[in-house]
């Protein structure tokens, strides 16, 4: 049996036995794809998995993305979500913020194949609540992330001059990430980068999303995939993504009890000694 | 008014000065700095040096004079810095500089004035001296001595005493070095007399002093003290210079002592003490070797402000040590001194030191204690041991008995002998003597004429369960004059001895206030900003050297700035006035005082403005002083534009400034107070007294707590009498309502106005209760054994299970020969690495009683480090004395224990290896005694969650700082006492009873409590309700409301810190009074946007 | 760029508890520092945005530091705690972006380290002369 064959039938005996009320997965209709609520058993033969729409159920604004409208006008439903790795990992990280809530949602995990991995440059492509499909490697090292580090101070200024430059302040970035759920943004805020110019201010347009995400980056991606203008973002969060481990010994969307490092006292999340301080 | 004013231009400004006054006078005035090097405000102007020299132009014709001498006139041009000055005091320098190169006065001012190398030829490489006669001209016209004068003529001038030879004249007072610009003068060549430094009391005498001083920098208050016997006015009545310098005209030789009669109605006696003065012990040498210091002086000597700028050096070379040893019981638990008992807080101490130097040098130092038995009772204390064990302190179990100095080296050998009983002898760079405590000689005199009562040692003497009383009503104790203690315990009993002064003065309680009446505020909505500006001279202090006329008028150009003025002192009453009538004169609606420290004089002007019906917050301070004029003092005209700056961005924020409100938050006068032990009661008692209604919940069906099963102290407290008499004053006390068999289910609230419910066991039904203050009292329970065939065999008990059977007067006792008792059982071990602090005690009251009940009997007890802290060293030494036998065990190698049967009897046989002896000792025992741990109640996990208070990591209620805030917590208006707090005595359980009390009428005895301003507020149309902001907020002040999704603000809790407002990653959390605009505004002025 | 003769523009944040003392205490004890450096005076070094410290950067600041309470010693409890994980992070970011770390410094300094406060000024002034002015043009078209 394929994959989907198998989601489909644990969906399927997920609302049949009424563990669930309804299932949140995407639908294909026509040829097109699109986010759907299944509660009728004869219409799961239309779910599908597909990567092109990953992370839909969460897009911002937080507070009226599909899934927490959902959850609003059915206040009493338990919802089945057909997740892969990096949406787990993004309703884990939204629950904490109190923007989803898990009691309320049963995962049903699926795992992506090695090539999805490798589009993706994903590290870690499949859930933590894994129900379906077979774990595979994600794919370890980036060659945006060498290439970085192994530039000298100058050498990086001016790789960001070049990238930065061609923003076009589209927003697309933070508009794409889960994890940016603010109502109003500090990047379109004059106190912070000054409004009305291209490219946006450098280097604290971009600044602004990646400290304010630093721990809670999913690796996801989808920002550089959003960018029309293809700066490597992604390139600053996995940096980021690793120095939160190896500071605090913590990765994003693994347990919704794990508060962020940088919320935490250091008795609570402590910071490794050896690495407080900084050097290039 | 003398002298009439004379009108001059320096620099191009517009100057009036009085006659008389000459030219440097007058540009000093008005914040002209001119370089000076003979010349001294107290002494007549010589015009030696010429480094003074200005131009000065008149009806055309211009020259070069001195401006020290050169008297105003009227209508003169002055030019400080022309080129030709500029030229003429390049020259000047440069001849300077050949005569005196390595004077650092002299290469600062060449460095200033880019004079890099001199052509002249230097005489003599290392002189100082550049002539400028200001130390001959001190000691004649200030000192009246001559002793000192120019000698020799043209080249061979210089000062010297008459015939260079030494002389009697001369006081040695050490005014001519004082004056010296370049460090010219050596004091030993001039005087007959020893050269004696007045030793700082502060530095330990480890650096000097002058005779006119500030104690400590941050002394209260800050001011300076003459030293009458060392002051040269008042041996000789002369020089008075300070008095002549002083702007603010605050010297006043004629002071005298006033004896002022104050009526009190309570007394609290808190005079300290004083270190044990190890030179009489000469065997280690103090006093004789300058590299064997006391604690003390280490502590300076580590110090960044003390003698050696916290540079860990020693004494004899100033050079860094690589082995330090510290020997422990120095004037402690030695009664041949007459100081028998234990200091207390030596060991602690010591160890701090031994960690806080490792952290200071960057080099590996290699550290020794020499102790007897290491004292870390206080809580979490053993773990700092445990980390100064591993950070490589060694601890040698030894006694010290002597130090010598290895010849020539300054280095110190330390002959001991260990734990094998043979001498030693190692060698160390530097040797510290952990001094104990004794009381002050002062305070035994002061004891004596109050009339109150002292033990044997000179400590004030309290009652075993009056901890803060001494023998006369209406008189209190607090701090080390009632025994050897630490910090938090001292802290205690002052909040402890305070609460028991209030409680016998409640009925006077705010009769002799008066509180000040403002007017009303104005409304100032919709006003565009109208901002005055005072810039402070603070007499020369900023004008000296910050232009500060010209720093206020750049600062009548700035933005919105509708009035500015300089005074010579904006602090003083008569500025106040000025401010307030700028404030209605310019119909100012903000207003900024550039000048010291908004730490100290923020409040005044807060005030000041609302007196003027001024919102307080609409002030801002600029620190053109503290952080400017005075750091800046060689660089004046950069120290002007850093002004400029400051005030600038002061203004660019007071534009920004809203009124803020201050909450007022009514409070309840009731207390609820959980755990009915002595803890409990106690301070339940104390509020009741005072009128308070107290809600006592207690988890059983009787009060008491573990003190029922005490029955006596070691120290031959009466505990049962004691607590029968407790509970009888609780039972009634109609103000004391006792909640038995219950426990609390939910809280909420905050401080003044808690609501908890309370819950009777088997019930369903709920009790509200509304208080305005919480204190936790929920004690501690005895460790449960698990080893030691503690629970398999009869005959294996704890202290407190024997302690019953010893008041039963049991057969099990009367029949007994052999009894084994075994300390530390569930205590200092890697699952409870805390000290339970009273289990020496009690074993030793319990050895104690057995002696008295049968003396022959044999008693054994198995120990790790004996903790007899304080005066119950005595009944250690009295045990010891009766024949009670102490044997050492290792935590590694524990005792073993197993059944054995003798004659029938069931034994119990311990086998232990005694490290001294270095063999296995074997003990049948008809009894052993277990010393538990004391550990967390269990319900303490629950209080702490519903109260939102945290525990430490052994499950005892962590204050909020653990040396200063002893009973307190972070959440405002909840307590903590007791063994709920950590393990302690009854007196001390008491004693913190009291202080939780006495922080609980803080906020009862109010009607009303005003939050801070300065608070966090949420824009509700921007927040995401993502609950960073709650997740960082140490207080619990900002939440975020589940149904709106919106963070919520308790301004009643938040302290105003301004992390959730740094947190929100929307800025929909802004901290009033320091908003990002706000901030952003500052930094924007700073940086010339 | 000459760095002979750069006057840096020093910008810090002080916790009002401590270092802002600590700066007083530098001030009555006389200890002379250079003049580079402005104070802004926080409630607690916690208030500190990391965004702040960049916008400062991005408008020419050369160095900034942010000067609070020693661990456990925080007026507020544990803003100090946020303090230093926030800086680690930001230190990082700039380090990526190739700005020099080292021109934002997060130091402890208590309200006796009038002596420690000067210190860590001169220091970091002389550090930041080293480092020479904030090469921003370079990110900038």
């Amino acid at each position: 049996m394929s994959m989907i064959d198998n989601v489909q039938n644990l969906a399927r005996e997920w609302l049949d036995s009424k563990e669930v009320d309804a299932i949140f997965g995407l639908k294909e209709q026509d040829g097109y794809i699109a986010p759907y609520l299944f509660t009728d058993v004869g219409e799961l033969s239309c779910l599908v998995i597909s990567n092109q729409y990953r992370l839909c159920y969460t897009c911002r604004p937080a507070k009226e993305n599909i899934l927490s409208l959902m959850l609003q006008t059915e206040p009493n439903a338990k919802i089945g979500v057909v997740v892969r790795g990096c949406e787990e990992r993004a309703l884990i990280e939204l629950a904490k913020r109190g923007q989803v809530d898990l009691k309320r949602i049963k995962i049903l995990g699926v795992a992506c194949s090695k090539e999805d991995a490798e589009e993706c440059r994903c590290e870690k492509p499949y859930p933590g609540n894994l129900v379906l499909g077979e774990k595979v490697e994600g794919v370890s090292g980036d060659e945006n992330v060498n290439a970085l580090l192994s530039k000298s101070l100058p050498e990086r200024r001016a790789f960001w001059k070049h990238e930065f430059s061609k923003c076009i302040k589209c927003y697309g970035c933070r508009n794409v990430c889960p994890m940016c759920i603010c109502k109003d943004c500090k990047m379109e805020q004059e106190l912070y980068t000054e409004t009305g110019w291209l490219p946006p201010g450098i280097p604290m347009f971009h600044f602004i999303r990646f400290y304010h995400i630093s721990d809670r980056c999913i690796g996801c991606g989808e920002c550089e995939k959003a960018c029309p203008v293809d700066i490597p973002l992604l390139t600053i969060f996995k940096l980021l993504q690793k120095d939160v481990k190896d500071l605090f010994d913590y990765e994003a969307g693994m347990d919704v009890e794990q508060e962020e490092p940088l919320l935490t006292t250091l008795d609570e999340t402590p910071m490794r000694e050896e690495v407080m301080d900084v050097g290039v | 008014m003398e002298g009439k004013e004379i009108a001059l231009k320096i620099d191009g400004r517009q100057v009036s000065a009085k006659k008389g006054m000459t030219l440097l006078e007058a540009a000093r005035s008005v914040g002209i700095n001119i370089p000076t090097l003979c010349y001294h405000p107290a002494l007549t102007p010589f015009g030696a040096c010429r480094i003074c020299s200005v131009e000065v132009t008149r009806k055309g014709k211009s020259r070069v004079v001195a401006s020290c001498v050169y008297p105003v006139e009227e209508g003169l041009v002055v030019k400080t810095r022309s080129d030709r000055i500029m030229r003429e005091r390049k020259m000047l320098l440069e001849l300077l500089l050949a005569r005196a190169p390595k004077a650092k006065a002299i290469q600062d001012l060449a460095h200033e004035y880019g004079v890099g190398e001199t052509r002249f030829k230097t005489e003599d490489e290392d002189n100082l001296c550049i002539l400028c006669g200001l130390c001959a001209r001190v000691c004649e016209e200030r000192m009246g001595r001559s002793a000192i004068t120019f000698v020799g003529r043209g080249i061979d001038k210089k000062i010297d005493t008459p015939f260079h030879i030494q002389t009697e004249d001369c006081m040695a007072c050490g005014a001519c070095a004082s004056v010296c610009p370049t460090g010219a003068i050596k004091l030993e060549d001039i005087t007959k007399h020893r050269i004696l430094p007045i030793p700082s009391e502060f530095d330990q005498g480890l650096d000097g002093r002058s005779p006119i001083y500030i104690s400590y920098p941050q002394g209260v208050p800050n001011v300076p003290v003459i030293d009458r016997d060392k002051c040269v006015h008042f041996l000789t009545g002369e020089c008075g210079i300070c008095q002549e310098v002083c702007p603010a005209g605050a010297i006043d030789y004629e002071q005298e002592d006033e004896i002022t009669e104050i009526e009190v109605g309570a007394i609290t006696l808190c005079p300290g003490f004083d270190e044990f003065d190890p030179t009489s012990l000469f065997n280690y040498g103090y006093s004789k070797y300058p590299n064997v210091v006391t604690s003390i002086e280490f502590e300076r000597m580590l110090s960044a402000s003390g003698p050696f700028e916290g540079k860990l050096v020693r004494p004899s070379d100033r050079k860094p040590p690589q082995r330090i040893a510290w020997i422990q019981c120095v004037g402690s638990r030695d009664e041949s001194l007459g100081y028998g008992y234990c200091s207390s807080v030596c060991c602690t101490y010591a160890i701090k030191e031994a960690i806080v130097a490792k952290e200071h040098v960057p080099f590996e130092v290699k550290e020794t204690i020499f102790f007897m038995d290491i004292r870390t009772q206080g809580k979490d204390f053993d773990r700092f041991y445990e980390r100064g064990k591993g950070e490589e302190i060694e601890f040698v179990r030894a006694k010290v008995y002597g130090v010598e100095e290895v010849d020539g080296t300054g280095n110190l050998n330390l002959k001991y002998s260990g734990d094998d009983g043979k001498p030693s002898l190692r060698e160390f760079d530097l040797v510290v003597l952990s001094v104990g405590l004794r009381p002050s000689v002062e305070s035994v005199a002061l004891a004596r004429r109050l009339g109150i009562q002292l033990n044997k040692y000179g400590f004030c003497n309290t009652g075993v369960f009056s901890p803060v009383e001494t023998s006369k009503p209406g008189i209190f104790v607090a701090g080390a004059f009632s025994g050897p203690r630490d910090i938090p315990e001292t802290v205690m009993q002052a909040s402890g001895a305070a609460g028991s002064a209030a409680a016998l003065l409640a009925p006077a309680r705010n009769t002799l206030t008066t509180v000040k009446e403002f007017p009303p505020e104005k409304d100032i909505t919709g006003e565009e900003p109208r901002i005055g500006v005072f810039v402070c001279h603070c007499g020369i202090n900023i004008g000296g050297y910050v232009d500060v006329p010209q720093v206020t008028e750049y600062t009548k150009t700035l933005p919105n700035v509708v009035y500015a003025e300089d005074n010579l002192y904006t602090c003083s009453q008569d500025t106040q006035e000025k401010i307030k009538t700028a404030i209605k004169d310019h119909s100012l609606n903000r207003v900024v005082v550039a000048s010291c420290t908004p730490r100290t004089h923020e409040p005044l002007f807060q005030e000041t403005i609302r007196e003027a019906g001024l919102n307080k917050y609409l002030f801002e301070m600029a620190n053109i002083r503290d952080q400017c004029s005075w750091v800046h003092m060689h660089e004046p005209q950069k120290a002007t534009e850093k002004a400029k700056e400051l005030v600038a961005m002061t203004v660019a924020k007071a534009r920004l400034k809203k009124p803020l409100e201050t909450l007022s938050i009514p409070v309840t006068h009731s207390a609820l107070v959980i755990g009915g032990g002595v803890a409990g009661m106690m301070s339940a008692l104390m509020l009741a007294e005072q009128g308070f209604e107290i809600h006592l919940v207690e988890k059983d069906g009787k009060l008491g707590g573990m003190a029922r099963r005490i029955h006596y102290t070691v120290d031959s407290g009466e505990v049962q009498a004691f607590l029968l008499d407790l509970i009888k004053k609780i039972e009634e006390h109609h103000g004391i309502t006792v909640h038995y068999n219950a426990q609390v289910v939910n809280a909420y609230g905050y401080v003044g106005n808690f609501t908890s419910e309370v819950m009777k066991h088997g019930d369903k039904a709920v009790e509200k209760i509304v208080h305005g203050a919480t204190i936790i009292a929920t004690g501690a329970q005895e460790y449960k054994p698990r080893e030691y065939l503690y629970g398999e065999a009869p005959n294996v008990l704890t202290q407190l299970e024997l302690e019953e059977k010893i008041v039963e007067r049991s057969s099990d006792i009367v029949n007994c020969n052999n009894v084994v008792m075994i300390q530390c059982v569930g205590s200092r071990d890697d699952e409870r690495p805390y000290c339970s602090r009273v289990c020496c005690n009690r074993a030793i009251k319990n050895a104690l009683m057995l002696k008295e009940i049968k003396p022959d009997m044999n008693i054994y007890v198995l120990y790790r480090d004996i903790r007899t802290y304080g005066f119950y060293e005595e009944y250690y030494q009295e045990a010891r004395q009766k024949g009670v036998i102490f044997l050492r065990y290792d935590i590694e190698d524990k005792p073993r224990v197993s059944h054995v049967q003798d004659d029938g009897r069931s034994l119990i046989r311990i086998e232990s290896r005694d490290p001294i002896l270095g063999e296995r000792v074997l003990i049948d025992a008809d009894i052993l005694a277990l010393s538990v741990a004391m550990t967390p109640s269990e319900g303490a996990e629950e209080t702490a969650m519903l109260y939102k208070v945290p525990l430490n990591e052994d499950g005892f209620f962590l204050e909020a700082h653990v040396k200063l805030r002893p009973v307190d917590f972070a959440t405002d208006g909840v307590f903590v006492c007791g063994l709920a707090h950590a393990p302690k005595s009854i007196g001390e359980s008491i004693a913190q009873a009291k202080a939780a009390a006495s922080r609980a009428m803080t906020v009862l005895s109010k009607d009303t409590i005003m939050a801070e301003g300065i608070v966090a507020s949420v824009d509700e149309d921007i927040c995401a309700g993502c609950g960073i902001c709650e997740s960082v907020c140490p207080y619990g002040a900002i939440v975020v409301n589940k149904e709106r999704k919106i963070a919520e603000v308790n301004a009643a809790l938040c302290k105003g810190c301004g992390t959730c407002c740094a947190a929100c990653p929307s800025g929909a959390v802004q901290q009033r009074g320091f908003t990002t605009e706000e901030i952003s505004a500052m930094l924007e002025v700073a940086l010339g946007v | 760029m000459d760095k002979k003769g750069f006057e840096p523009k020093i910008l810090a944040f002080c916790c009002n508890w401590c270092a802002y003392a600590g700066a007083d205490l530098a001030g009555v004890s006389r200890m002379q520092y250079p003049p580079n450096i402005r104070i802004i005076r926080v409630m607690c070094s916690g208030r500190v945005e990391p965004e702040l410290v960049v916008k400062a950067l991005s408008l020419g600041t050369d160095g900034v530091l942010v000067l609070g309470c020693h661990i456990g010693d925080c007026h507020y409890i544990s803003g100090n705690h946020r303090t230093v994980k926030r800086m680690a992070i930001l230190e990082r970011i700039l380090g990526y972006l190739g700005i020099d770390p080292a021109r934002v410094k997060l130091e402890w300094v208590s309200a006796a380290e009038g002596a420690r406060f000067a210190q860590v000024v001169s220091d970091f002034t002389s550090k930041i002369k080293e480092l020479g002015p904030i090469p921003l043009q370079e990110l900038r078209p």
